[in-house]
């Protein structure tokens, strides 16, 4: 039988913190992701349209810099809409802790995405992107929904047992 | 306050709070996108949730986070339309989406459902 896990005192608000911080990343880098100008593809590239196509100009990972040239470039304005609601989306379930763990999954899933475009562009400081990919699996160990979260007022009451476990 | 309370309570308190970024600009201060139109919303929002928190009402509490998802549909249809009511952003999207899912998921909370 799993013995109960004792938290330090300050550990779940900590917790909380750190997950609303995170919510706060992505509601933030949400706003400028922007349809009104297909997401930055203009006459000079600006935006969401530029940074992903750093994954082409400044290649981390071949196949992915191929997929993002051949698939993603093309249909920019689908992708664009997909990231804008993605971390919209991650950034109001992350605040409010409900399936923190499946967004935390989400968030690494996202994070390892810009990672690949981005981490070989000028300017660019590698830790932020390795910092990033940590708080999700940080936020995803630690169920931190459970503390100060919905996750935690809610989840009792929850019958399906994979809702329980993303949560 | 009981939990479910307690949580809405600093949901709108967090709404209340967002209006201060009307008067910010970029990164990094500006966290949430708030305009002259959003920002008196997220205030009365807030305002209403925290006096549901308050009075302990559980039906009130599901209204203020109905009214919260409407506002952010309201911001998604104008970034997907091109038409400007609010001025909004997807940060504004996503902040009152989260508030609108954290009430409407508090006003259901089994400690609420013993209650009624």
């Amino acid at each position: 039988m799993a013995e109960a896990v004792i938290l330090p005192r300050g550990a779940p608000a900590t917790l909380a913190a750190v997950r609303v911080a995170t919510a706060l990343l992505w509601i933030q880098n949400a706003g400028w992701k922007t349809p009104g100008d297909d997401f930055g593809r203009t006459s000079s590239p600006r935006g969401l349209f530029l940074f992903t196509g750093y994954a082409v100009d400044h290649p981390v990972f071949p196949p992915f810099a191929w997929l993002v040239e051949h698939v993603v470039l093309p249909n920019f304005l689908v992708f664009g809409w997909v990231v804008l609601l993605v971390e919209a989306l991650l950034g109001a379930f992350l605040l409010v802790g409900l399936a923190t763990r499946l967004w935390a999954l989400v968030g690494i899933g996202q994070t390892l995405a810009i990672t690949l475009s981005v981490l070989n562009a000028p300017h660019e400081w590698h830790w932020s992107y390795f910092l990033m990919i940590l708080i999700h699996v940080v936020l995803f160990a630690t169920a931190a929904g459970r503390y100060y979260g919905l996750d935690g007022l809610l989840r009792d009451s929850w019958q399906n047992r994979w809702l329980r476990r993303m949560s | 306050m009981r939990p479910p309370d307690r949580f809405a309570f600093w949901l709108g308190v967090a709404s209340v709070v967002s209006a201060v970024f009307v008067i910010t600009r970029g990164d990094p201060w500006q966290l949430v996108k708030m305009t002259a139109v959003t920002a008196p919303v997220a205030v009365v929002l807030g305002l209403v949730a925290c006096l549901a928190a308050r009075r302990a009402d559980p039906s009130w509490q599901a209204a203020i986070g109905a009214a919260y998802l409407l506002a952010a549909l309201v911001v998604l249809a104008e970034l997907a339309f091109g038409f400007s009511l609010t001025d909004g952003s997807a940060s504004t999207f996503s902040l009152w989406l989260g508030l609108g899912l954290g009430l409407a998921g508090a006003s259901r909370s089994p400690a609420n459902r013993t209650k009624e």
